[in-house]
């Protein structure tokens, strides 16, 4: 029995001085150890590749951006405000209609402009003829939400129509946004319901209190920095109708932006 | 009897050294003790929707969710960027144009960003400016910038606006014997598209796409531009 044990000391002790010769076994490739195991470290530390520079990188590096100048005559869009201004008087608030003015914007990784929901590139909003429900949070009011960006600065030019725009202060019962486009392109993009996403970092809500009111008119411009709640009070039946300009503060996701 | 218990010290010879080798450094018992020490997720975080300490939980049907309100200026997504709105009325806007034709009709020499209050607008993204091109501009060179986008308001005057194409006898900009990278200049643009330009009017144009600008009127040209960073562009390159 005893020489039995100490046969087995002796095998075991081999054993282990074999192992440790050996050296550790080569990770099986997609197991954790293979995970855990140290890249040859770059000059960025270890695990990050040392990819060596691009001699004259462009500065404007994605390749799917607008390269075409575009004009834009002011008698387009007072043009497109007019039909706008007409189709809402009428109820009417679908996609242009064949003939109709539409601006063609543009979209940059940075900025877009002329790109609103409506199809004509132009944004138009009108004062309702009675109090009923915001088309986002649902407060009985003649006016549509103020707005909160925390990703973008908008910058607005006034093109038709007018009425005041409030800016500053602080949005009373505000909501995150949701992705108007859940429900897919051409599905009224405000009412339906409650199982689209929400957008973190985009508000509305009204009224807006204790902000800045400049009475507004066609020509006038503006400028809404990130973070800022800024509201629409259009004039009745005239109503507003205005071009924004949208630039990325450089670290929001184009989809998040609305 | 002898030899069959010589026999069974082979099996524990075997034994042994199995037991010794996995227990060495090269033992795959001890190579997967090591690594195998992530830890599991808590059921209601491991990314399953709905989910709630592992029990799935019907959707809420909430119309509305109130938004908690952040305090202001705390916020970090927009390092460097204004706190206030700034409007600006098209009165005013005219009356900087006004300002900026009576002094080329004087000859006196104005600063174009003093005509309208809040100019030159900068912020880490986007930068505004107000242009005056006189009609008698005896030099007036075409501009190529790689490192933004523009975006243009005609504020008052008529004029043109040749823009697309290529330059003609490009340079980089020198200023007193520095050369500012991307800023390029040439002395016209060819197979540039013309626009015929007007108080109202906007042109958008794309980075590292030239643009000559031409007053037709005596009042000269004016224009605001916003500069839009490309984003790996130092502010103080652009021109």
């Amino acid at each position: 029995m005893l020489r039995t044990g100490l046969l087995l000391l002796i095998s075991a002790s081999i054993g282990y001085v074999a192992s440790a010769w050996t050296g550790p076994p080569a990770p099986f490739p997609g197991s954790l150890m293979a995970q855990g195991q140290t890249r040859p470290a770059g000059r960025g530390g270890p695990g990050v590749p040392d990819i060596p520079p691009v001699a004259n990188p462009p500065l404007y590096p994605d390749l799917n951006q607008p390269s075409k100048p575009m004009h834009y005559s002011v008698d387009l869009v007072r043009r497109i405000h007019e039909v706008r201004k007409a189709n809402a008087l009428r109820g009417n608030t679908a996609q242009p209609a064949p003939g109709d003015p539409v601006l063609q914007g543009q979209s940059y990784r940075t900025h877009h402009f002329g790109v609103s929901s409506s199809g004509y590139g132009i944004t138009h909003r009108q004062k309702y003829e009675t109090p009923r429900p915001s088309p986002v949070t649902g407060v009985m009011s003649y006016y549509e939400d103020a707005d909160q960006h925390e990703g973008v600065t908008d910058f607005l030019i006034l093109v038709g129509g007018g009425g005041q725009f409030v800016v500053d202060g602080e949005i009373e019962n505000r909501e995150y946004g949701r992705d108007p486009w859940t429900q897919g392109r051409g599905v009224p993009p405000r009412n339906t319901g409650n199982v689209r996403p929400l957008l973190l970092g985009e508000f509305h809500g009204q009224p807006l209190k204790g902000g800045h009111v400049y009475d507004a008119k066609a020509g006038d411009w503006l400028i809404v920095p990130p973070g800022v709640p800024h509201w629409w009070l259009p004039t009745p039946r005239e109503g507003m109708s205005y071009l924004i300009v949208k630039v990325n503060i450089g670290l929001y996701p184009t989809a998040l932006i609305d | 009897m002898n030899g069959i218990t010589r026999l069974a010290w082979a099996p524990v010879v075997v034994i042994g050294f199995a037991a010794g080798y996995g227990a060495g450094p090269s033992g795959s018992v001890i190579a997967q003790r090591t690594n195998a020490t992530v830890p599991a997720l808590p059921a209601d975080q491991s990314g399953a929707l709905n989910q709630v300490n592992g029990v799935h939980q019907p959707p809420e049907f909430k119309s509305t969710i109130p938004a908690p309100l952040l305090p202001h200026r705390l916020r970090t997504m927009w390092p460097n960027q204004p706190n206030e709105s700034t409007f600006w009325s098209i009165d005013d806007i005219r009356n900087a144009h006004r300002l900026l034709a009576e002094a080329d009709r004087a000859g006196r020499t104005m600063d174009p960003n003093t005509a309208l209050h809040h100019f030159p607008y900068w912020t880490r993204t986007h930068a505004m400016f107000i242009k005056h091109v006189p009609q008698n501009a005896r030099r007036s060179l075409a501009d190529q910038h790689l490192g933004y986008a523009q975006f243009i308001v005609i504020m008052g005057g008529t004029g043109t606006v040749v823009a697309g194409g290529q330059l003609t006898r490009p340079m980089t900009l020198d200023e007193r014997g520095r050369e500012i990278p991307g800023e390029m200049r040439g002395s016209a643009i060819t197979g540039g598209e013309t626009f015929t330009l007007k108080e109202g009017d906007w042109v958008s144009i794309p980075p590292n796409s030239p643009s000559q600008f031409k007053a037709d009127s005596v009042d000269g040209l004016t224009y605001m531009v916003m500069k839009i960073n490309a984003q790996l562009y130092p502010w103080d390159l652009t021109r």
